[in-house]
């Protein structure tokens, strides 16, 4: 009976580890394909500067909650120093947009591209993702 | 000097990397955009604090380090020329 538990255990273990990928957590990548979601957005309005105005304040607060998630959630120093660098773009265009001087339409489209791909590349990581 | 050698470089992080500068340089060239947000969005692209947190492997951060020093060249040259 002792043998038929430890042969059990391993074999959920060892499926667990090859099947479940590192670190990951449910609400992290919920956190994060939320923020995602919130940057199409935005890069969608990009031709209105009223639209992107109202929207990138949302985004910050957004990126604020996945910036606290991500600091208290696990130790993983590389994870969290590339959510900091997306952070840092996204207060960059939301600060932009609060700015007495407006930026330009390609400015909104060049940045919510390059934050759409570094927030890609987080979720490929986070999820599991073969790259 | 152009980006167009590193669209299609085998490393999809220095591929990238020259198609986003690509299209950022042609908005900047045809003045759709300020100096300040051209400076703003090449640093983004070529912030090497990415590569480090994309990869752990050293040699392969030493070819996209060596390769991203080729593309900023490339960013000054462009931003000297738009007056």
């Amino acid at each position: 009976m002792k043998r038929l538990l430890a042969i059990i255990t391993t074999a959920v273990i060892l499926t667990g580890c090859s099947i479940a990928p590192y670190h990951y957590d449910q609400n992290e990548y919920n956190l994060l394909v939320d923020l995602t979601f919130a940057v199409k957005r935005v890069h969608e309005h990009c031709g209105s500067v009223a639209d992107v105005t109202l929207l990138t304040p949302v985004l910050n607060d957004k990126a604020a909650l996945v910036e606290i998630y991500v600091d208290y959630s696990h130790e993983d120093k590389q994870m969290k120093q590339a959510v900091k660098i997306v952070i840092v773009s996204i207060k960059q265009l939301s600060d932009a947009y609060q700015a007495t001087v407006k930026p330009s339409t390609a400015y909104c489209i060049n940045k919510t591209q390059i934050i759409e791909s570094e927030l890609r590349r987080i979720l490929i990581t986070v999820g599991g993702k073969p790259q | 000097m152009s980006f167009n050698s590193y669209l299609n470089y085998p490393d999809p992080i220095v591929a990238e990397a020259a198609q986003q500068l690509q299209q950022i340089t042609n908005s900047y060239q045809q003045k759709q955009m300020s100096q300040q947000e051209y400076d703003e969005l090449t640093n983004d692209v070529l912030n090497f604090q990415r590569v480090i947190q994309l990869t752990n492997d050293v040699n392969r951060q030493t070819e996209v380090y060596k390769i991203f020093q080729q593309l900023l060249q490339i960013v000054m040259t462009v931003k000297s020329f738009v007056v």
